[in-house]
């Protein structure tokens, strides 16, 4: 279990216009690591990937609360975790396949993979009914907190 | 969000600016769809130039303006994508499909 060095909690709405905010916030606390413009730009997608999967499919028919846990720890790595009381993901398995949605024409498919190709680490934690919490994890190559 | 066009001859180019994602994703694909079948060119850019963000919403917007310049018989490009969306881009296999141009 890796030490932890700071972390914030932030609650807001699942509004749409919140997207932008979360992964700006996200990468604001991350940057206390010293990180890459690359390393940052992945954490911002890894986020706004998440927190849209719960705007949408999480909140589908209303607006409900989503938490944002960003926990940065010892060897330079950062933990986010994204989650809803929403509807829950019935079959976690198929719903991180590529182009799998339930989301409708607009929507790739493609938030699990890009997820799981931007960070290091990525869980999906699900019940029907009791929402939903995605845990993603990256090492940093930053000259801090070694 | 904010989309200015230009006519070069036979090329639209097509300018958004901003972030791409879910909140924005589906006002900016009306925009950009409609100004397409408005200006039936054989040739459409899409200048990502001023598009520093995109996530997966971004993906369905390239896709959308692609789809349906190629509907109209037009070619389609993508130039100056800045480095986090071109990996987005890539991320999906959209650079082996989109030809990607400077300028």
């Amino acid at each position: 279990m890796k030490q932890e060095i700071n972390r914030f909690t932030v609650r807001f709405p699942s509004k749409s216009a919140n997207e932008s905010f979360a992964r700006s916030a996200a990468a604001a606390f991350c940057a206390q690591l010293d990180p890459t413009l690359d390393e940052l730009g992945d954490i911002r997608t890894a986020v706004s990937e998440a927190v849209t999967n719960a705007v949408v499919h999480g909140y589908r028919d209303c607006i409900g609360t989503v938490v944002m846990t960003v926990r940065l720890l010892e060897d330079s790595v950062v933990e986010i975790k994204i989650a809803d009381k929403g509807v829950g993901i019935p079959d976690i398995e198929a719903a991180r396949q590529p182009m799998f949605t339930t989301g409708g024409a607009e929507r790739s498919g493609m938030g699990f993979t890009i997820m799981e190709s931007f960070m290091d680490e990525l869980k999906v934690k699900s019940r029907p009914g009791q929402g939903t919490t995605v845990t993603m994890k990256k090492r940093l190559n930053t000259r801090r907190y070694k | 969000m904010k989309l200015t066009k230009e006519r070069r001859g036979p090329l639209l180019i097509l300018r958004p600016e901003g972030e791409i994602d879910h909140h924005c994703a589906a006002a900016l694909t009306q925009e950009l769809t409609e100004t397409i079948d408005e200006e039936t060119a054989p040739q459409v850019r899409l200048d990502m130039g001023g598009v520093p963000f995109m996530d997966s919403a971004g993906l369905m917007v390239v896709v959308a303006a692609c789809r349906r310049a190629q509907g109209l018989d037009g070619a389609f490009e993508a130039a100056n994508v800045m480095p986090q969306p071109h990996k987005v881009l890539q991320a999906a296999g959209l650079d082996r499909k989109i030809p990607f141009v400077e300028g």
